[in-house]
């Protein structure tokens, strides 16, 4: 298997579809001749010509309003949104109108739009450029949310998600584009909705996604050796979530801890841990505990940005606090 | 079910007590709190508390008897007083429950054909129940208490220990006791685990007053497990006794500001300075011999995030406050990072244990074999003090307290070392003179 970036695989993922389904075309800010602003549609144009490959122009409202559109029409389109925080500009078509077409039609119309947008902290952008949002998507029901921490995953899930007939927020992290992983070649699908487990452990279990995966599994290298097993589930997605695999964890561990990059307040660590509350109350020997960013607008400055966000230290520590 | 009742350490160098008078006859009933008896130790008289309810099964240890700290001396049978307490308790909710559905009847009956009462809807005992079915009240009694006990694993009434939820699920299915089993987590948390282990007969002898004996530390396990057993041997191997000072740090803080070191820095200093005076003091007690050290290498009790380290300032009797002040900071710095080697941590001749930031008064410290002399530092307050015109005036008072190693210090020495520690901390220019003619040289 080869060895590429979350990059490339994303690239894979939209040139396969693509080539597979003619209904498929990608719109949004400098995904063509620019070849997106993290060179994740590089080489596209080229291959598919600008009849799928849409430059569009500053307008989140318009690109993601056509693309509902097209979708209800029987397209396929695939929005690219250059950060997640610009998807705030387009929030009125997004929860309007994607995430309830369906609905209001009763069904008669589907709405197959994926929307992929980068974010996430650790790149000095600023806080109008830094968050991550999955949460606030994941409020609103009708939007799958797909959240990939691996190459690998990055690709198997955009295939999915592209095919997936619902609409589906595709949020990356910016700072995993460059992290390389092994990647099956052609047909390589992960269904949404289901968990990872991508360290296993027998003492607690840390609930996570997308870049925290990796925070994670440094904290469960420092937690082993304070004889510590921790277990790191990656959700990789918020809607569908997947409890079950988080409960048989729970069950094997008996304490969870989430870990998120976003706002701690009302984030989706809060959720699990209600759900957990619901599903799994008799199964626990501590409180769920919950490690989030500080609840702040992401600092520009280096020190303070890196303070803003969980690192492993702080996550190895929130985890001594159940023992 | 029995409890022995063994002759309790009542001071720290207590290896013996004798038992002066039994305040209790066998048979006799007793409650917590009760006078047991009157025990004479190496230093006084003094009464021995009941802990548990019960009745006295058997007497062991005659009046006039000597015996070792933890010879068993009584046997208390308390089964039948927990059982009574139970019965009574049992008896005062049953009482509680008829009074209550009494009330939530006539309530009923008053709002009849109106909407449901609130109250009615939110008492335990289902309202449906109470309605379409009245039952005998004994009969009444027993689902509600089971409801109760399902939900916290407690029996009714019962004062049960913190148990996490998976171990209250287990006992009730292994038909444990909560009560006689040991919490090992947080705030002597009974965990699944602690059931296992009471399931499979490892916990003997029941846990009085365990939970509040577990650790509760959240800090690093590894650390706390060094720590404990360290202080474990430290507590019941040396015979502690402790004398304090208050020290008037005006000087000090006065030169502090101007010469950019911390107050510890020159109780360091003056603590260095005190040992090379009174170097008995430096001394390591070891096959039951003291014996003087020759370099003198201060442990600095240092609390962090991942619990508490020793770093050590070795062969540090030639060192100006400066170096003190630049060594200790970067072993501090190591200790938070965690970058403490061994070797940084080893050999250390006396320990100062700082708590003075953390605005602690005075406290005493536990001192680590085989050192055999330990200083505990508290905050400098304002008190008043009368100077010696007569003239009261505030002053920033420390409080410094000696723990020292009975078999190797008496009182005397003790106050003598204190005596120049303070001398040194009450005219500082000293160690500053000194401190600086070495650098220079």
């Amino acid at each position: 298997m080869a060895e590429i970036t979350c990059r490339e695989a994303l690239n894979q993922a939209l040139r396969e579809e693509m080539e597979r389904d003619s209904s498929i075309f990608i719109l949004g800010e400098d995904v063509g001749l620019y070849e997106g602003s993290f060179k994740v549609t590089k080489g596209l144009l080229a291959k598919f010509g600008e009849k799928r490959v849409l430059d569009t122009p500053i307008a989140e409202a318009g690109i993601v309003g056509l693309a509902c559109g097209a979708a209800m029409a029987g397209l396929r389109p695939i929005a690219e949104l250059m950060t997640v925080n610009f998807a705030i500009v387009a929030m009125d078509q997004i929860f309007n109108h994607v995430a309830v077409a369906s609905y209001m039609f009763g069904g008669q119309v589907r709405v197959p739009l994926t929307i992929r947008a980068p974010g996430g902290a650790g790149h000095q952008l600023g806080a109008q450029h830094s968050h991550s949002l999955e949460a606030l998507f994941a409020h609103c029901p009708g939007l799958r949310v797909v959240v990939p921490s691996v190459p690998a995953d990055a690709k198997g899930l955009l295939k999915s998600a592209i095919r997936s007939d619902d609409p589906v927020l595709f949020l990356e992290h910016e700072g995993l584009y460059g992290v390389k992983g092994e990647v099956p070649e052609g047909e390589h699908l992960v269904p949404l909705g289901r968990a990872d487990i991508k360290r296993s452990g027998r003492d607690v279990t840390l609930v996570t996604l997308s870049r925290m995966v990796y925070v994670c599994l440094e904290a469960a290298e420092q937690l082993a050796k304070e004889g510590i097993d921790a277990e790191v589930v990656d959700l990789r997605g918020l809607n569908p979530l997947d409890m079950t695999t988080v409960l048989a964890s729970l069950r094997k561990t008996r304490r969870a801890v989430t870990v998120e990059e976003s706002w701690l307040s009302f984030g989706w660590g809060g959720e699990i841990v209600a759900r957990i509350m619901e599903q799994g109350f008799d199964d626990l020997d501590a409180p769920v505990l919950r490690v989030g960013g500080a609840d702040v607008p992401m600092p520009y400055n280096k020190h303070l940005e890196k303070s803003a966000i969980p690192d492993a230290a702080r996550v190895a520590a929130r985890v001594m606090e159940l023992f | 079910m029995a409890t022995e009742i063994t002759m309790p350490k009542l001071s720290d160098t207590m290896e013996e007590g004798t038992i002066l008078k039994w305040h209790v006859a066998e048979g006799d009933r007793i409650a917590r709190g009760d006078i047991i008896a009157e025990v004479e130790t190496d230093k006084a008289a003094m009464e021995m508390e009941a802990f548990e309810d019960g009745t006295v099964a058997a007497i062991k240890v005659a009046e006039g008897e000597t015996v070792p700290v933890g010879t068993l001396i009584a046997i208390l049978d308390v089964a039948a007083a927990k059982q009574e307490k139970k019965d009574k308790e049992e008896k005062q909710e049953k009482k509680d429950k008829e009074e209550k559905q009494e009330t939530e009847k006539e309530e009923k009956e008053e709002k009849k054909g109106t909407a449901r009462a609130p109250a009615a809807a939110k008492t335990p005992v289902k309202p449906e129940a109470a309605e379409e079915e009245p039952q005998p009240a004994a009969q009444g009694v027993a689902p509600a208490s089971r409801k109760e006990e399902a939900m916290t694993g407690a029996r009714p009434g019962g004062q049960t220990p913190p148990a996490s939820p998976a171990a209250r699920r287990l006992a009730r299915e292994k038909n444990v006791d909560l009560a006689r089993v040991r919490g090992s987590g947080p705030g002597g948390r009974i965990l699944v685990a602690d059931i296992e282990q009471a399931e499979a007969g490892a916990v003997k002898g029941p846990a009085t007053a365990s939970s509040a004996a577990a650790p509760t530390s959240g800090k690093s396990v590894k650390i706390r497990r060094i720590v404990a057993r360290k202080m474990v041997e430290a507590w019941e191997t040396i015979p502690h006794f402790y004398v304090t000072v208050a020290v008037d740090m005006t000087d000090v803080i006065r030169f502090r500001k101007d010469l950019k070191v911390s107050i510890n820095d020159f109780i360091v200093a003056a603590t260095i300075r005190s040992l090379q005076e009174h170097s008995w003091v430096n001394s390591h007690h070891l096959d039951g011999e003291a014996v003087e050290q020759a370099r003198i290498n201060i442990a600095m009790a240092v609390a962090t995030d991942r619990g508490l380290y020793n770093p050590v300032l070795k062969d540090c009797a030639a060192f100006s406050l400066r170096d003190i002040s630049r060594k200790s900071q970067s072993l501090a710095e190591k200790a938070h990072l965690g970058k403490l080697t061994p070797e940084e941590m080893q050999d250390g001749t006396f320990t100062i244990s700082n708590m003075g930031m953390l605005g602690v008064e005075s406290f005493s410290a536990i001192i680590t074999p085989p050192q055999v002399a330990a200083l505990a530092v508290g905050t400098a307050r304002g008190e008043l003090v009368v100077d010696e015109h007569g003239e009261s005036t505030i002053a920033p008072i420390l409080r410094l307290t000696l723990s020292a190693d009975h078999r190797a210090l008496d009182g005397a020495d003790a106050a003598e070392f204190l005596a120049t520690l303070k001398s040194y901390l009450e005219a500082p220019v000293v160690l500053i003179a000194c401190g600086s003619a070495e650098e220079e040289a």
